[in-house]
């Protein structure tokens, strides 16, 4: 609980920028469904009219900007790792009487924790959304969020062992290797898939994917429970048996 | 006298540096002063003390407790101050004060907040505004918040000014008041531990060099002032290190009243501490292993 209190400590400037940001989306959202709707926002109040843009923007766009948020949320947890290095506390936690569990333990709390959030807002952000637009009903932006949440979380989920085994060296390393997994899967569909006789192979992608997000929530979910509780056994076991022998130097 | 900390044969190989068998031991109530250069290896002694690494060989015992079976308990009695801060600078003493609420068992809210208001820190102020001084104040605030027996340091005084570096001193001394307080502290500042210390322990280049009761070793040292002629006087088994330069000699014995009585006609004067670590340091690779001193009672140099 202790590390918790000091990881949301260290990460509270960052949740404090993260409340406009949340706003922000909300009124954004907004605005993109209605411009969806009545064309644009900027001529309709000026007693304009303009053509209404069309619904596969709407489908990606509105839908994606909702999702900012647990991406946004779970994307600041790395931020934790770093502060720790940078503030030499690896020495300190280590004195202090506090088991492996309860030091792991407590980044994947707030990991979680701040899935929650980013979730909560996202889930209000798209209940605004719903509101302006007809063209989605609110469960299947639910969908959508819980799903672009859970893939966000898994990860986290995959990063945080690496964190845990390099602890100080390359962190911005190991943030990228799984998006350039992701940049190389893209690349893949461009070149040899559908994406080749594409000419909005983007958009075609993220449509895919929100229809993917929906089809598959549950088993992402599932997918994100089973991923957080092998990350968290890995992480354990490095910090336990091979963190404490690889870093000594990071201390000394 | 009970021993609080005892190290036995204690090795750890880096690049570049050896920890050599190093052994000596804290007794109860007492502080003791780890000195030694910079990279002698105080900081690995210290951090191996503590499980912070992990030694390559030897046996560390804490109130006769496996501090790496028992690091729990252990860790929960001992109070720990580094030569850096370690605490995060967006992080304020208030919420530090949140955090090891949960840590540490025996926390003492009232305590800490007291050590603040005591040491003029704000309990609002990021620790990243905090000077040197008031990190260490902070350092040891959190060191003592929780009803230690044990206060574990690691170059707490290095960097700070000579006031502040007395208050805090003195703070030291107030917590060894209580009978069953001790205190393991390491710098290279001998000023400092020729003011508080019981005891000295004392490594260079990851080897022992001595370990012995304060008084003791000011007691017996001694420092002969010779011409360059009278150099010759002196006997090989008496002397343990020797500065020349082109007036003469200065020579550390290792029997201060046996020397004088030996040399009635010689400049005898007591060492300080300092010119002990000096004399002991510029003999260093000269010395053989049965040179070196150990922690038996009443017995320094070979």
């Amino acid at each position: 609980m202790g590390f918790v209190i000091k990881d949301m400590c260290i990460l509270k400037k960052n949740l404090r920028v993260f409340v406009f940001v949340t706003i922000g989306v909300m009124v954004l959202g907004v605005l993109f469904v209605l411009s969806a709707r009545y064309g644009n926002v900027a001529d309709m109040l000026e007693e304009m009219q303009d053509e209404p843009l069309a619904q596969e923007f709407v489908l990606v766009g509105a839908v994606w900007m909702v999702l900012i948020l647990p991406l946004a949320f779970l994307s600041i947890v790395v931020e934790c790792f770093k502060q720790d290095t940078a503030a030499g506390f690896l020495k300190v936690r280590r004195s202090l009487p506090v088991s492996c569990v309860e030091v792991v333990g407590a980044r994947y709390i707030t990991t979680i924790l701040l899935a929650a959030i980013g979730l909560t807002g996202s889930l209000f952000a798209g209940f605004m959304v719903s509101l302006a637009s007809d063209f989605y009903s609110y469960p299947v932006i639910c969908q959508f969020a819980v799903g672009m949440c859970s893939v966000i979380f898994l990860y986290n989920m995959a990063i945080f062992p690496f964190y845990y085994y390099f602890e100080d060296k390359k962190p911005d390393t190991i943030l990228v290797m799984p998006l350039l997994a992701v940049y190389f899967c893209c690349m893949y569909y461009m070149i040899f898939g559908d994406g080749a006789e594409n000419d909005t192979f983007l958009w075609r992608i993220m449509e895919k994917v929100s229809q993917w997000l929906t089809k598959y929530t549950f088993l992402l979910t599932i997918l994100a429970v089973a991923g957080g509780g092998i990350s968290f056994a890995t992480s354990y076991l490095i910090e336990k048996k091979k963190g404490g022998k690889k870093n000594e130097r990071a201390v000394l | 006298m009970e021993n609080v900390i005892e190290v036995n044969g204690l090795r750890k190989q880096y690049d570049g540096f050896a920890l050599k068998d190093v052994s000596f031991s804290v007794p109860m109530g007492s502080i003791t002063g780890f000195i030694g250069q910079n990279g002698a290896g105080k900081t690995t002694t210290i951090y191996s003390i503590l499980n912070i690494i992990q030694q390559d060989a030897g046996t560390i015992r804490i109130w006769g407790k496996d501090p790496v079976q028992e690091e729990h308990a252990v860790k929960e009695e001992i109070g720990v101050v580094f030569d850096e801060m370690g605490y995060h600078d967006v992080m304020t003493p208030a919420q530090l004060n949140k955090m090891m609420k949960y840590v540490y068992r025996n926390w003492q809210e009232e305590t800490f907040f007291s050590y603040l208001e005591r040491f003029g820190l704000s309990a609002k102020k990021k620790c990243g505004k905090f000077s040197r001084g008031m990190r260490m104040k902070l350092q040891i605030a959190v060191a003592l918040s929780h009803q230690p027996s044990l206060l574990v340091m690691d170059e707490p005084t290095s960097g700070l000014d000579p006031i502040v570096r007395n208050e805090i001193l003195d703070i030291f001394q107030e917590f060894v008041e209580e009978e069953e307080h001790t205190i393991l502290l390491s710098s290279h500042i001998i000023g400092d531990l020729e003011r508080i210390a019981d005891k000295i322990v004392f490594i260079h280049q990851g080897e022992l060099l001595f370990s012995d009761h304060k008084d003791r070793l000011l007691e017996q040292h001694g420092i002969l002032r010779v011409k360059k002629q009278e150099r010759e006087i002196v006997r090989d088994e008496d002397v343990v290190s020797i500065r020349t330069s082109a007036y003469g000699a200065e020579i550390l014995v290792r029997d201060r009243e046996e020397c004088r009585r030996r040399y009635p006609n010689l400049l005898m004067e007591p060492a300080t501490l300092e010119e002990i670590m000096l004399f002991y340091v510029s003999r260093g690779s000269q010395m053989l292993p049965c040179d070196v001193p150990t922690d038996h009672e009443g017995q320094i140099g070979g």
